[in-house]
């Protein structure tokens, strides 16, 4: 009896924890005042201009603590519209170990396994169940995405000069968080790829002259 | 909200005409295993989860086409997923 009054005690806390986090809700503004103010095009000229002089990319990413014994680092690169990455598991004790390479070139998917040394080969470019356990440095854009893909350079730039992107800046207004002002944007039907569904995003942005979002939140409708 | 991104550090890239600006550091607060539950204080619908991360080595402008293919030769076999067939590579 003792044990299952123990059970129920951490039970309860376990579910007052979760009421506690529980998300906050969008906020509503005085959007007809704000209406006027609308800075879009300087926002989608700074993001044009800096995806217009890009055309490839490389990054790796670095999973859990570096200073554990076992991490995972992924290696993406992408040209255009074709990518690539190699997800590596990394041993301190031992060598890096290429656990499986996998690239998308001409609607065809190779992927190599080097533990038994075999290159499979498949038609189309296949769905990478766990692609949302790698996020990229352009997961920041992935507000200008509505194809419900993952962001790649390719379509930040299509969807960026896309008329439909303007329409989706519903509006913008000043904010202060944490002491320093920023110009928040509030763009609606923004595709999450991880929830795969529509979200209500709003991208604050720092410094004036970069486009790059110094936070976003995403809310359900 | 479900979701919020922060960047703890970021860097401006720079090569040549070329310039993007990218998170070193973030936090990153999701709701993940959506669903509902019903608890004392009413109905929760979220799981939050808080996950960091980091990028290195970011590069920009420096792949060509060469770059995005794997050397078959690294393998024994060729794996045909659509037909089944399996072949070994000649070395």
């Amino acid at each position: 009896m003792k044990t299952l009054y123990i059970l129920l005690y951490f039970g309860v806390c376990s579910i007052n924890a979760q009421v506690n986090d529980s998300p906050e809700t969008l906020k509503e503004f005085n959007v007809q005042a704000s209406k006027n103010e609308i800075p879009k095009k300087a926002l989608i000229e700074s993001i044009l201009k800096m995806f217009g002089s890009i055309n490839a990319f490389e990054y790796s990413s670095e999973r859990n603590n570096p200073s554990d014994i076992v991490y995972e680092k992924v290696l993406w690169k992408e040209l255009a519209s074709d990518f690539y990455f190699e997800l590596l598991l990394i041993n301190r004790k031992e060598n890096s170990v290429i656990q499986r390479s996998v690239s998308f070139i001409d609607n065809q998917t190779c992927t190599l396994f080097p533990s038994n040394s075999e290159l499979h080969i498949q038609k189309g470019k296949t769905t990478l169940s766990s692609i949302e356990l790698f996020p990229s440095p352009l997961i920041a854009f992935s507000f200008t995405g509505v194809k419900g893909c993952f962001p790649t350079l390719n379509n930040i730039k299509k969807s960026v000069s896309n008329q439909t992107f303007n329409d989706r800046i519903f509006y913008q207004r000043e904010e202060l968080w944490e002491g320093k002002q920023y110009s928040v944007f509030r763009i609606l039907s923004v595709y999450d790829y991880e929830l795969r569904e529509e979200l209500t995003y709003e991208i604050f942005i720092h410094e004036k002259t970069s486009p790059y979002p110094s936070i976003w939140k995403a809310y359900d409708s | 909200m479900i979701k919020r991104f922060d960047s703890v550090e970021t860097s401006k890239l720079v090569e040549g005409n070329g310039y993007f600006y990218y998170p070193n550091k973030y936090t990153m607060f999701q709701s993940k295993y959506r669903g509902v539950i019903k608890g004392p204080k009413g109905t929760v619908k979220y799981f939050p989860v808080k996950s960091a991360g980091s990028f290195s080595h970011v590069l920009i402008n420096h792949l060509d086409e060469t770059d995005l293919q794997i050397d078959p030769m690294l393998a024994d076999y060729i794996f045909d997923v659509d037909t089944g067939r399996k072949i070994k590579i000649p070395k």
